[in-house]
This record gives structure tokens, sequence and C-alpha cells, in this order.
């Protein structure tokens, strides 16, 4: 006998354990029911967040004194748009991969899911930084070119600024950080590295 | 409907031993060997629809196995590896009645299982296709790595078990 036919046999002569096949379904539609609850549940939550944020800002437009107020209003509705739509279609993107690949392809999958959220860290100052910082300055603007105290314009002004480089470290040191951490520990879980093709 | 569940219970029905050997290789807590189960029964049941007979039934089913159990690990690593509750729903059986026979081959078999559970998870799921009984080439079809580098790495696995289960012998 081949070591390969010994091993074979030892493996195979594992108790075989049976499964209730009815309650086997039953827990598979459970969990899909669940599944598929949550999902619509994610749905209702970010429409209705991007429809109350739109709608408030548009009421702020409408009731706007100046252009440079409604500007600001409608560019900060646009923006909540943008930032909800961006964040689903990233999530669409993250989702996990099928489980019908090849077990390497599968393994890189997995790996490039961290990449993905790794790249959305460190580009949070264009598609959220940049555009929120933009909204919030068009307001200071308007509130000083319609005679707001210089004061209070700058201390403004330094604030906003502040808060949005918080974010933007934030995001870029200790998240890409963390992500490259865990992105090596999976890597590391799953054997990504060094396999011979 | 009918005939997509009657369909997936006849895989399951099937592969049922093979895919709990290959539970029993992820994962050494018997307690959370059903939750994985049931989770690659859910992947086999989600993926049926997109099943067209491109690769074997066998080789689909192990690419989805192997791909569950490993983003499970994943999973479960994330969620701070707590113990998950076992559906006490589901009925598990054993089948043997041999006491002796059970304990002889078991002891063997545990000392294999152990170190198969060690291994690293590109060596554990080629080890586990070819304890199946897949040939290289299916096991290239699973696992997208060439028959070169398969066999040399099976060659390497397999010297290692030989030597854990002789090693065992040896201890009694």
């Amino acid at each position: 006998m081949t070591p390969t036919d010994e091993l074979r046999q030892l493996w195979q002569s594992d108790i075989n354990e049976a499964i209730d096949q009815r309650e086997l379904m039953r827990e598979l539609e459970r969990r899909t029911r669940n599944f598929d609850r949550m999902n619509r549940r994610r749905d209702f939550r970010d429409i209705v967040a991007m429809l109350v944020v739109a709608v408030v800002y548009f009421w702020f437009a409408v009731r706007a004194g100046t252009t440079f107020e409604r500007v600001a209003d409608l560019w900060l509705v646009v923006f909540c748009g943008w930032f909800i739509f961006y964040l689903r279609r990233y999530a669409k993107l993250s989702r996990k991969p099928v489980p019908e690949q090849t077990l390497d392809v599968y393994r890189q999958a997995l790996v490039e899911r961290y990449d993905g959220q790794i790249r959305l860290a460190k580009s949070v100052k264009y598609w959220f930084i940049l555009p929120m910082w933009l909204g919030q300055m068009l307001y200071d603007i308007a509130y000083w070119v319609n005679g707001g105290k210089n004061i209070k314009f700058v201390m403004v002004t330094i604030f906003v600024t502040a808060v949005n480089a918080l974010v933007w470290w934030l995001n870029e040191g200790p998240a890409v950080r963390y992500l490259k951490r865990k992105r090596r520990e999976l890597a590391v879980l799953v054997g990504e590295e060094g396999v011979a093709k | 409907m009918r005939s997509e569940q009657a369909r997936f219970l006849g895989i399951i029905e099937q592969y049922q031993p093979a895919l709990w050997r290959l539970v029993n290789s992820y994962e050494a807590d018997p307690g959370r060997r059903e939750d994985l189960f049931q989770e690659i029964a859910l992947g086999v049941w989600q993926s049926l629809p997109r099943f067209r007979g491109d690769s074997s039934e066998r080789t689909w089913l192990y690419r989805i196995a192997h791909n569950i159990a490993i983003s499970t690990l994943e999973s479960r690593r994330r969620r701070d590896t707590r113990e998950l509750p076992m559906p006490d729903s589901v009925e598990r059986v054993g089948r043997w009645s041999d006491p002796d026979r059970v304990l002889v081959v078991e002891e063997r078999r545990e000392a294999m299982l152990a170190a198969i559970q060690e291994l690293a998870p590109v060596d554990k799921q080629i080890i586990v296709l070819h304890l199946e009984g897949l040939s290289y080439q299916e096991i290239e079809e699973v696992s997208g790595f060439s028959e070169s580098a398969i066999a040399s790495r099976l060659s390497r696995i397999r010297d290692r078990l030989t030597d854990v289960i002789r090693k065992q012998e040896v201890r009694k």
C-alpha cells in the first residue's frame, strides 16, 4: 500500500455524519431571509437619509436670503446625494466574491477587498473632504459677503479647515495603517503569499 | 424552485461525507463545525442557479466549499473569535457501530486530522482535494495552481502526514 493509499483510506474512514435535510432547508431559508431583510433595511435607510438631507437643504435653499447662500445650500444637497451614491456604489464593489471561483482567484479577491478599502480611505480627500469643505466654505463666505464679522469669518474658516484636516489625517493615517495591518493578517491567514503557480 | 431544491438536496446528500471531512479539516472545534457546514450548504444553495456545467459538479462544489471555509474563518477572525451557538435543530448522527475499530482508526485519523488542521491554507486545500480522490487535473481546476506546483506540494505534505502517523504509532 502506498503512502497515498494509506492516507486516503484513513481520511475516508472518518465517521460519516448525517444531517436532517428538512432542517437544513429550513435553516438555509431562514439565513437567506435574514440576509435579504438586512439588505432591504440598509437600502431603505440610505435612501431615507439621502431624501431627508436633500429636502432639508433644498428647503434652506428656497428660504435663503442671498444667491450665495442658495448656492451653498444647493451645493450641499448635491454633495449629500453624491456621498451616498459613492458609498453605495463602493459597497457593491466590495461585496464578498462569488465562491465558485478557483481557490487562488478567490484568495486574491478577499485580499483585494482590503485594497479597495485602503484606496477608499486614501482618496477620501477627493470624494468627501474637498466637496464638503467647499460647501462649508461657501456658507462661510456667504456670511461674510452679507456683512458678517471678519473675526467670526476667520474663526469659522479655521475651525472648518481644521476639522476637515483632522478627518483627512484620520483616514490617511490611522485608518490606512489599520487596514494595511488587517490586510497582512488576512494574507497570512489565507496563505496568499508565496504560492508557486 | 422545487426541482432546484431537489437538485440541491441531491448534491448535499451525495457529497455530505466529503463535506464533513472538509469541514473537520478547517474546524478543530466540534461546536463550530455544524455552523461551517451550514455556511457551505448556503453557499452551494445560492450558487446553484449560476451553475452552468462549465466544470464538473464535483470540482464546482469543492471550489465553493473551500472558498466559503476560508472566508468564514476570516469573518470569525474579524468578529473576535467568540463561540457561536450551535443550532439545536439540526441533528447529527454517528454511523459506526464497532467500538474497537472506531478507537484504533480514530486515533490515527485524529492525529492526521490535527496535522492537516495545522497546515497552511493552500497546503490544506490541496491535500484535502487529493485525499478525496481528485486527480491532479481536477485539483488544478479547483485551486488554479499548476499540476507541477500541486505535485511538489503534495509530495512534501504526504511525507509530513505519514511522519505524523508513524510517530503516533510509535508513541502507542
